[in-house]
C-alpha cells in the first residue's frame, strides 16, 4: 500500500527524517552554530572599511534625532583556525557612544562577511560640537591571539 | 477497528465545524499559523516578557512559585516579578497555564527529534494540512485543479523542509518553554482571525469575513504581536469570543429559543471571567460593561437566567481565585496586587504600597497548596474554594456592576459561612484601592480625551512624541500610533457619518426597547461599549515607551475591525469587488516590500528612520482608505465599490509589508525559528 496523496507523501518523509536526525537515532543533521569565541586565528586577505563615512547626521521621516552613521564593513577572511570572532567597533569617547557588531567564525568557514553595527540614535541637545573624534577598529581576536586590522582615529562631522 | 477509527474522524469533523465553522475558518486558521511562523523568532523581545516565561517554566515543572531562572541571569531584578509568603511569583498565569501543555507537549516530542527540528517540521506539518484544505477550496471557486495545488504546494513544503533541514543550527534545550510560550500567542492570534471571521459571517457573506479574518491575522497589529507572548493578543481574543457568544445569545432570544440563548449568554459570561485569569482589572471592566449591555438588551431577565450567568461567572473566575489562593491566601487578591519585586513599575494596577497585611498571614496556606504537584494542588483549592467562590464572587462581581451581579452572586452562594466571614475581610483589603484606581482610570482616560495633543499621539502621528522617554529604545522612535500601526483604521473616519444615521434611525423608532432591538444592532453596542471602555481606562498611561503599536489598547483592535466591517460603505465593495481586493491587497503587499527595503537600503536607514517611514507609508494608506470609504458612505452612487476595494486593501498591504519586514530586518533579538528563513535574511539589507 503505497500512499498517492501528496501531502502524505511528504509527511512520511518529513516525519522519517524527523525521527531519524533526532536523539534516538542520532543521525547528525544539526550544525552548532558557534556564537561564543574560543581559541584560533583567521587570515584576513581584504577589508572594506569606508571610514570616510562616519559621520553624524539628522535622523529623517519626523524621527527628530540625530544619528551616528556607521558604514557597514565588509571583511573577507582567508583561512580560519579555532574558534575566533571578527569585531568591528566605532566609538565616539566624547560623546560616550559606540555601535560594534561581531562575527564569530569557526574551523573552515572562509569567505566574505558583512559587519553591520547599524546606526546609533543620540539626542540632538547632547551635540555641542562641530566635530567630534572617533575611533575606528578592526580586530580578530581570540583567547591566545589578538590582531588589529584597522585602527584609526577619524574625524567625525556634524552635519545638521 | 476501522469503525472506530470511522467514529473518532467522525468526532474530529464535528469539533472541527463547533470550533472553525467551515473548511475556510479552518484554512484561514493554519494559514494565519503558517504565515506568522514566517517571521516567528524564538526568544524575548519585550523585558516583562522574561518573568512570565521563568514563570512558566516554573509551573511545567509543578509549581506556581519561581525558583530557576532559565531566561535571566538571576531572579529578582524583572519588571512584573511579586511576593508572597517569601516566595517570588510571576503574573498573567490565565497565560501561562495556556501553555504549560505545550511545554511538555515540546518536552515530550523532543525526546524522539532535535528541538530545531522540531519546530521546522511543525510548521511544515501545519503548512501540508493547509496546502490540503486550499487545493479543495481551490477547485470549488478557480479553475485550478485540486491535483495541480496539492503537488505545488506539498512540493513546495517539502523544498522548505529540506533547505530548513539541510541548514539546521542547533537550538539550545531551555529555548523549548518560550517556543511553547510563543505558539500559544500564535494559537490566540490565529483563533482571533476565525473568531472575527465567524462573528462577521453571522451578518454578512462569506467573502467580507473571510477579508475580515485575514485583515485581523496579518493586515493588523495584532500580526506585529502574534508570537511576542505578552498577554494583549489573548484578551483580545476572549473579548472577542465574549462578544461573539453574546450576539449568538441575541439571536436565539430573537428566535425565541431562550434555552439555547441562556447556553451562549453564560458562556460569555465565562469568557468574560477568564479574562481575570490573565488580567484581573482588565478582566473586571470586561464583566462590568458585559453585564450592562446584557442585562439592558436580553429579552428575558428572570430570576434563574440572572442566577445561571452569576455561575457562569464565577466558573469563568474560578481558576483565577484558585490561583490567587494559592499564591496569596486571597481568593481576589491577584498577583498584580502583591508587592512588586524589583522596582520596576506595576502596569495597570492600583497601587496599593505595601500593604503585607493580607499576604503575610495567609501564606502558608498558599505555599502548601502549590508544594503538591499540580493536579492535586488544583483540587485542594477548589475544594476549600466552593464555599469562599461564591462570597468572593458576590464581592467581585458586586464590584462589577454593583446590583446587577450581586444577585446572582447570592443565589449562587453556598451555605458556608464562617470561612466567607474570615474571606470578606481579606476582600475588602484590596477593594478600596481597587476602586479608587478604577474611578482614577476613568477620569485620568476623560481627561486625556479632552488635549488633542495626546490624542494626537496616540492613534494619529507618532513621530518623536514629547511625552515618551524614548531612552528606553536607545532614543530609536519606534513607537507607532493605533493609525500607523493599524490603518485600515482611516476608515472610521465615516464613523461620525454611520453614527448620526443610526441614531436618526433609532430617534424615529424610539419607543422601542434596547430588548427588542436587532441582534445586530445589540451586538453593535456591545462592540461599540468593549471599545470604548478599553480605549478610555489605557488613555491616562499613555502615550508609553515599549509599546510598538500601542500595545495597551490591542484587545480594542479586533472589535474595531469588526466595526469597521460593519459599516456598509466596506462590507458592500467587499462582497462586490472581490478580484479587485484581492488583486490590490497582492500589489499592495509586494510594493510596500519593495518600497521598505528599496529605501532602507538606497537612504541607509537606521531602525527608527525605517519604523517612522512605514508610518508615513501606511498614514497614507490610512488617508485613501478613509477618503474612499467616506466617499462611498456620503455619496455610494458616486464611489465604485473597486475604488473602496482597492481603498482598503492598500492599507492592508501595506500593513503586511511592515509586519514582515519588523520580523525579517528591523526587529532582530533571537534566531529564526526557521532555518530556511535565517539563510535568506543575510541577503536582505540591515538597519
Amino acid at each position: 500500500m503505497v500512499p498517492r496523496y501528496p501531502p502524505t507523501v511528504v509527511a512520511l518523509f518529513i516525519l522519517v527524517t524527523l525521527v531519524v536526525t533526532g536523539p534516538l537515532v542520532g543521525v547528525d543533521a544539526v550544525r552548532t552554530q558557534p556564537t561564543t569565541i574560543g581559541d584560533g586565528t583567521a587570515a584576513i586577505s581584504s577589508v572594506q572599511l569606508p571610514t570616510s563615512e562616519v559621520r553624524i547626521t539628522d535622523g529623517r521621516f519626523g524621527t527628530n534625532v540625530a544619528y551616528l552613521r556607521v558604514p557597514d564593513a565588509s571583511v573577507t577572511v582567508d583561512s580560519v583556525t579555532g574558534r575566533p570572532r571578527l569585531l568591528y567597533q566605532v566609538a565616539i569617547p566624547a560623546l560616550d557612544i559606540s555601535r560594534e557588531d561581531e562575527q564569530v567564525l569557526s574551523k573552515g568557514q572562509s569567505g566574505t562577511y558583512r559587519l553591520a553595527p547599524g546606526d546609533r540614535a543620540v539626542t540632538p541637545s547632547s551635540l555641542e560640537r562641530e566635530v567630534y573624534n572617533g575611533t575606528v577598529l578592526l580586530r580578530v581576536q581570540s583567547f591566545e591571539a589578538a590582531e588589529t586590522i584597522v585602527a584609526e582615529n577619524v574625524t567625525v562631522q556634524v552635519d545638521r | 477497528m476501522t469503525r472506530d477509527v470511522g467514529w473518532f474522524t467522525g468526532r474530529c469533523r464535528q469539533a472541527r465545524k463547533a470550533v472553525f465553522g467551515d473548511r475556510y475558518g479552518y484554512a484561514l486558521w493554519l494559514g494565519l499559523l503558517v504565515t506568522f511562523g514566517l517571521y516567528w523568532r524564538v526568544g524575548i523581545f519585550v523585558t516583562d516578557t522574561y518573568t512570565t516565561a521563568n514563570a512558566l517554566v516554573a509551573v511545567s515543572n509543578g509549581h506556581l512559585h519561581i525558583t530557576e531562572t532559565p531566561y535571566t541571569l538571576t531572579l529578582g531584578a524583572q519588571p512584573g516579578l511579586h511576593e508572597a509568603g517569601g516566595r517570588l511569583y510571576g503574573r498573567n498565569y490565565g497565560q501561562i497555564l495556556l501553555a504549560v501543555p505545550l511545554v511538555w507537549a515540546l518536552q515530550a516530542l523532543s525526546v524522539f527529534i532535535t528541538p530545531r527540528l522540531l519546530l521546522l517540521g511543525l510548521w511544515s506539518g501545519t503548512a501540508l494540512v493547509f496546502v490540503a484544505h486550499v487545493s479543495v477550496l481551490g477547485q470549488r471557486h478557480t479553475d485550478t485543479a485540486k491535483r495541480t495545488v496539492l503537488w505545488v504546494g506539498s512540493g513546495l513544503v517539502a523544498v522548505l523542509f529540506l533547505v530548513g533541514a539541510l541548514t539546521a543550527t542547533a537550538l539550545p534545550d531551555t529555548a523549548l518553554p518560550i517556543a511553547a510560550f510563543q505558539i500559544s500567542t500564535m494559537l490566540a492570534a490565529a483563533t482571533t482571525g476565525v473568531v472575527l471571521y465567524r462573528l462577521v459571517g453571522i451578518w454578512h457573506d462569506r467573502s467580507v469575513a473571510l477579508s475580515a479574518g485575514v485583515a485581523i491575522g496579518i493586515a493588523s497589529s495584532v500580526g506585529f504581536w502574534a508570537s511576542l507572548p505578552k498577554r494583549h493578543v489573548l484578551v483580545g481574543l476572549l473579548l472577542l469570543t465574549t462578544v461573539y457568544l453574546f450576539a449568538r445569545s441575541r439571536i436565539a432570544y430573537a428566535d425565541s429559543r431562550d434555552r439555547l440563548a441562556l447556553g451562549f449568554r453564560a458562556g460569555a459570561y465565562v469568557a468574560a471571567g477568564l479574562v481575570t485569569w490573565t488580567h484581573a482589572f482588565e478582566g473586571f471592566f470586561l464583566v462590568v460593561t458585559l453585564a450592562l449591555v446584557d442585562l439592558i438588551t436580553a429579552r428575558r431577565n428572570s430570576l434563574v437566567h440572572l442566577a445561571i450567568i452569576g455561575l457562569a461567572l464565577f466558573l469563568g473566575s474560578l481558576p483565577m481565585l484558585v490561583t490567587n489562593f494559592l499564591i496569596s491566601g486571597n481568593p481576589v487578591k491577584p498577583p498584580r496586587l502583591l508587592s512588586a519585586v524589583g522596582g520596576a513599575n506595576v502596569e495597570f494596577t492600583p497601587d496599593t504600597g505595601g500593604d503585607a497585611g493580607t499576604g503575610g498571614g495567609s501564606g502558608a496556606g498558599g505555599s502548601e497548596g502549590t508544594g503538591t504537584d499540580g493536579g492535586t494542588g488544583g483540587s485542594g483549592g477548589v475544594g476549600t474554594d466552593g464555599g469562599t467562590g461564591g462570597g468572593s464572587d458576590g464581592s467581585d462581581a458586586g464590584g462589577t456592576s454593583s446590583g446587577d451581579s450581586a444577585g446572582p452572586g447570592g443565589d449562587t452562594r453556598t451555605p458556608i459561612v464562617t470561612p466567607i466571614l474570615g474571606l470578606f475581610k481579606q476582600v475588602l483589603g484590596p477593594a478600596a484601592p481597587a476602586m479608587a484606581f478604577t474611578s482614577d482610570a476613568v477620569s485620568g482616560g476623560l481627561d486625556v480625551l479632552t488635549t488633542p495633543d495626546r490624542m494626537s499621539q496616540i492613534f494619529l502621528r507618532s513621530g518623536s512624541a514629547p511625552r515618551i522617554n524614548y531612552g528606553y529604545n536607545s532614543y530609536e522612535a519606534i513607537e507607532l500610533t493605533m493609525l500607523e500601526a493599524v490603518p485600515l483604521f482611516g476608515a472610521v473616519a465615516a464613523l461620525p457619518v454611520v453614527l448620526l444615521r443610526s441614531a436618526n434611525q433609532r430617534l424615529q423608532q424610539w419607543d422601542v426597547r434596547p430588548s427588542q432591538y436587532s441582534p445586530r444592532t445589540q451586538t453593535d453596542l456591545l462592540v461599540t461599549a468593549l471599545a470604548a471602555v478599553f480605549t478610555l481606562v489605557y488613555l491616562s498611561r499613555l502615550p508609553l515607551h515599549a509599546q510598538l503599536t500601542v500595545r495597551y489598547l490591542l484587545p480594542t483592535v479586533p472589535l474595531i475591525m469588526y466595526g469597521v466591517v460593519r459599516f456598509p460603505a466596506v462590507h458592500e465593495p467587499i462582497s462586490d469587488a472581490r478580484r479587485w481586493l484581492v488583486g490590490g491587497y497582492a500589489v499592495s503587499v509586494v510594493g510596500g516590500l519593495l518600497l521598505g527595503l528599496g529605501v532602507v537600503t538606497g537612504l541607509d536607514l537606521a531602525l527608527g528612520e525605517a519604523v517612522q517611514l512605514h508610518a508615513l507609508l501606511n498614514l497614507g494608506g490610512a488617508a485613501v482608505c478613509g477618503g474612499t470609504v467616506l466617499g462611498r458612505t456620503l455619496a455610494p452612487s458616486r464611489v465604485p465599490s473597486r475604488a473602496v476595494a482597492v481603498g482598503l486593501s492598500l492599507p492592508a498591504g501595506l500593513t503586511t509589508a511592515y509586519l514582515f519586514l519588523s520580523g525579517l530586518v528591523y526587529f532582530q533579538y533571537g534566531p529564526f525559528a526557521l532555518d530556511f528563513i535565517r539563510v535568506l535574511t543575510p541577503h536582505l539589507p540591515a538597519v
